[in-house]
């Protein structure tokens, strides 16, 4: 699982490439943590290669739109495939996070 | 074209770090039972869920070993994860609150409403001290 991060004037975003479940979310977890450590930032997730996502990659996202809310700043999702979006339907993801 | 029955197992120790080899050793079968694609990734998302759980949950002295048996047919691909950890039956945890606002929104409880809503059939049973989670896809 590859992640790239970039800057931008908007916000930071950051691309993740292949899976996010339960061995590779931890990675995902620490960069949310640095960007959020570095500046208060809107946040960009790019999911457009994306394969899936499990409840360990769910639960980053969670922590970080909680983080977000109470930052006063933005978090969006781009780019998620069918599988992606459906598994934030079932979750009710779609319903507190800004899905693209 | 013959459609190929598959039947195979394989015993895997009950660690995170495990999950990438269970996930290749379904993948695998689940190709050679020709699943289709998708099927395919819910098979795995759901898998590395079950995995998960058991490796974190199921043994107070780990490692444990997780015991992965597939069998698949013309009609349904079916896999088992067996382990001798402490009962734990995923049918009786409690929904997570999907509708809930944000702020009530909990990390618990997401795994094993992913695996419900992704598997065609989803049963449990306990015996000879042992926990057996059935997850069955239909090959339509």
């Amino acid at each position: 699982m590859e992640i790239t991060r970039t800057i931008g004037e908007e916000a930071i975003t950051i691309a993740v490439e292949g899976r996010l479940d339960t061995v590779t979310s931890s990675q995902l977890e620490q960069e949310v943590s640095e960007v959020f450590e570095e500046e208060k930032t809107n946040i960009v997730f790019d999911f457009a290669s994306l394969e899936y996502i499990s409840s360990a990659g769910l639960r980053v996202l969670l922590a970080a739109q909680k983080q977000v809310n109470a930052l006063g700043t933005e978090m969006r999702i781009i780019g998620a495939n069918d599988v992606v979006k459906e598994i934030f339907e079932i979750t009710g993801f779609s319903d507190i996070m800004q899905i693209e | 074209m013959t459609m190929k029955d598959v039947k195979t197992e394989k015993v895997f120790p009950a660690k995170i770090e495990a999950i990438p080899d269970i996930l290749d050793f379904i993948s695998a079968h689940a190709e050679a039972a020709e699943l289709h694609p998708k099927k395919i990734t819910y098979l795995l998302l759901v898998s590395d869920e079950v995995a998960a759980n058991i490796s974190q949950y199921a043994y107070e002295k780990p490692p444990g070993e997780l015991l992965v048996q597939i069998e698949s047919d013309q009609e349904k691909f079916m896999l088992d994860f067996v382990d001798d950890g402490v009962l734990f039956d995923p049918l009786s945890v409690e929904e997570p609150e999907i509708n809930a606002d944000i702020k009530d929104r909990n990390p618990g409880g997401l795994g094993i409403h992913v695996v419900r809503n992704f598997v065609d059939e989803m049963h449990y049973k306990r015996a000879d001290n042992k926990n057996r989670l059935t997850l069955i896809m239909y090959k339509e």
